[in-house]
């Protein structure tokens, strides 16, 4: 039982760094209806990037976090700017496709400066700290993941739902051309859309790359890797993204533990794949996620 | 816009080509390619790493004909064109090893079975959509490698499998010596043409191109049929298809058999290039959106779309490693193949800004020029 309850956390804490990255799907597809296959790239930079403010020029940790959220967000707008606006009302696989490519052009970048070698994320506290609640041993790290993730997608959430920026944000999403009659600024406010994404991203990255993982080039995969917690939440919905993505890090975990094991040679690495194959399965029953939306389709 | 004359009969509306000069361009284009090419290459006249780059191109060809029938004609869009590929190389490594089976036998079966497992995948794309069906084709990579890898007796595991190309029913293969598996394998006798002499490579230059023909001829035959504009209206709109009395999911499942096959195809010949094939490299995930990059690139929804993107794709891989001897880039840790992947990457993002119709939309703009000169 104490085991179940230390894989669980182990696995909510990796699912966290899950539901950023999902967050930041969903804030992309939800404005502009494209999904964006370079989010784990903005992960990798965001670590790297991370260890550069922090290791390197020995910043203090917390502004070394903030510089790296800002110099992302920047990023994030420049590439909606220069690449993704020309795209603006071509179908959004056009979209998509081309964000492939972008993930292709960031990951070069990153190995490019950084190199092919691991780099340790610094910590403010000792990354092997361990916490101890009840006889549930667990990292101190596992536990800042998950309280952040919860502060930062909260906070998101409130931005979105209360402040007249989130609320013109959401009318992008639901008409582009409605929202433009009425005088918001689309362009900027999907700028923003992907400001906001690759700094969710960058934060996902910067835990990520906390111990035992390190920061390296092969991050990039992670965010196909998060494609099930997006699926199984549905593309559109923030609340879907978070439980999706608990549900895949619980999976990860508990797979890893329970079910490995049962399979022989075959399961080695098992759980990886697991969480495809649910996913599958998932949208063979739901095909729009549990909170997506069901498209009416004019022909 | 048109980029050819507007029919005025219906035997004018389907004929093949583009009347008798464009025939004897085609015809001439393909006695270079066939005769001169080869032995021009025999006894190693031109650079012989071209000739790798153009079995290489021929590979490519065939595997984006595929995806272009699957994604570009059928729009059902696939991210998981590498696992039937691999499917196709180890089905070819396995059928030889096992049963010491010949190339030109392995090569149709390779494609079968690649093409059974695209007709199971397809249910998926009954119910799914547009990018909902991509990231279901992209968990099918991880799932198909991981089955691959696992299945060591087909793929031998990390260490991967040789894949011998026999040029004749071989018996009792599990007991042969490699040296005996050598001596059966494809391109042991060199040919000799005129004096020129031509090796395995070329050999296997000559061979390929007439699958890759064949490949193309059949999949430009096939959108003219009525499976293949049944193809093209489900692209188009599957519902609107469906109100049109066209079996949908029976299309479907045509179009990813079909794409299937030829990925089962190109898997083998892969194979055969390689001699050893292992899952991951290069089976993975960048393979599959190199070809989605290459009908991109090429032009969606067309045979020669497709051809071009593959080509340049081929093509361009020992140019981009050109810029990797460049002084800024020599001394760093990139590799050949990140400057490739950069210098495709960075290629897409401008075809898709500044000419979403690809090559293909550059090459039929040229021709109007030429066909309505002087009319601008």
């Amino acid at each position: 039982m104490t085991q179940f309850a230390e894989l669980t956390i182990a696995g909510l804490a990796l699912g966290a760094i899950y539901s950023l990255i999902a967050v930041g799907f969903v804030m992309v597809y939800r404005s502009s209806g494209l999904l964006n296959f370079a989010q784990g790239e903005f992960a990798t930079l965001g670590a790297f990037l991370m260890t550069t403010f922090a290791a390197w020029a020995v910043l203090p940790w917390p502004v070394a976090l903030l510089l790296t959220v800002l110099v992302m967000m920047a990023v994030g707008m420049g590439i909606e700017r220069v690449i993704m606006r020309k795209l603006l009302g071509r179908p959004p696989f056009i979209g998509s496709i081309v964000t492939i490519f972008v993930g292709f052009l960031l990951s070069v970048a990153v190995l490019w400066i950084y190199g092919s070698s691991t780099r340790a994320m610094p910590t403010p506290w000792d990354p092997v700290k361990i916490v101890e609640v009840g006889g549930v041993e667990f990292t101190l790290t596992n536990l800042v993941t998950i309280l952040v993730a919860i502060v930062l997608i909260g906070t998101l959430a409130f931005v979105m739902q209360r402040t007249p920026m989130g609320m013109a944000m959401r009318a992008v999403a639901d008409d582009q051309e409605a929202a433009f009659a009425l005088g918001i600024p689309v362009e900027r406010l999907l700028g923003l859309t992907w400001g906001i994404a690759a700094s969710l991203g960058a934060v996902a990255g910067v835990f990520l790359a906390m111990f035992p993982r390190s920061a390296t080039v092969a991050m990039g995969l992670l965010a196909f890797r998060a494609f099930p917690a997006v699926i199984i939440g549905g593309l559109e919905s923030p609340v879907g993204a978070i439980i999706g993505g608990s549900a895949l890090g619980l999976l990860q975990v508990h797979g890893e533990y329970y079910v490995n094991p049962h399979l022989g040679d075959f399961g080695i690495g098992f759980h990886l794949v697991l969480a495809f194959i649910v996913m599958i399965a998932f949208l063979m029953i739901k095909p729009h996620g549990l909170f997506g939306t069901k498209e009416l389709e004019r022909v | 816009m048109p980029d050819r004359p507007i029919p005025t009969s219906y035997a004018h509306l389907v004929r093949v080509d583009d009347g008798k000069w464009a025939r004897a361009a085609w015809l001439i284009a393909g006695l270079i390619l066939i005769v001169a090419v080869p032995l021009a290459m025999g006894n190693g006249s031109i650079a012989p790493e071209w000739v790798g780059v153009a079995i290489q191109a021929q590979i490519f060809i065939v595997g984006a004909v595929g995806l272009m029938l699957l994604s570009g004609v059928t729009g059902q869009l696939s991210l998981g064109h590498a696992a039937f590929l691999a499917v196709g190389g180890f089905a070819a490594a396995n059928l030889a090893l096992d049963f010491g089976l010949p190339w030109w036998v392995v090569l149709p079966l390779a494609g079968l079975i690649s093409a059974l497992v695209g007709v199971l995948i397809a249910p998926f794309a009954f119910r799914l959509k547009g990018l909902y069906l991509a990231i279901v084709t992209l968990g099918l990579v991880f799932v198909i490698q991981h089955v691959l890898l696992r299945w060591t007796d087909i793929s031998g595991g990390h260490r991967g499998t040789a894949v011998p190309m026999f040029n004749g029913f071989v018996d009792d293969p599990e007991n042969m010596t490699p040296m005996e598996k050598a001596e059966a394998g494809f391109g042991r006798e060199p040919w000799e043409i005129g004096g020129v002499f031509m090796g395995r490579d070329v050999q296997m230059y000559v061979v390929f191109l007439l699958v890759t023909v064949a490949a193309c001829l059949f999949a430009r035959n096939v959108l003219r049929t009525r499976m293949g504009r049944a193809m093209a209206a489900v692209g188009s709109g599957d519902i609107a298809a469906s109100v049109l009395g066209i079996r949908v999911k029976w299309v479907k499942t045509a179009a990813f058999g079909l794409s299937s096959f030829y990925a089962g195809v190109a898997g083998a010949m892969w194979g055969w290039k390689q001699t050893y094939l292992t899952v991951d490299p290069p089976f993975d995930l960048h393979l599959s959106m190199e070809f989605v990059a290459m009908i991109f690139i090429g032009g969606l929804g067309t045979v020669m779309g497709a051809v071009l993107g593959a080509i340049l794709f081929a093509s361009g891989r020992p140019l981009a490693a050109e810029l990797a001897e460049l002084p800024f880039l020599r001394d760093s840790s990139l590799q050949e193949g990140d400057i490739v992947l950069f210098v495709f990457g960075a290629t897409v993002i401008v075809f898709m800004l500044f000419e979403p119709r690809g090559l293909r939309g550059i090459w039929s703009r040229v021709k109007r020029y030429f066909t309505t000169w002087p009319v601008k």
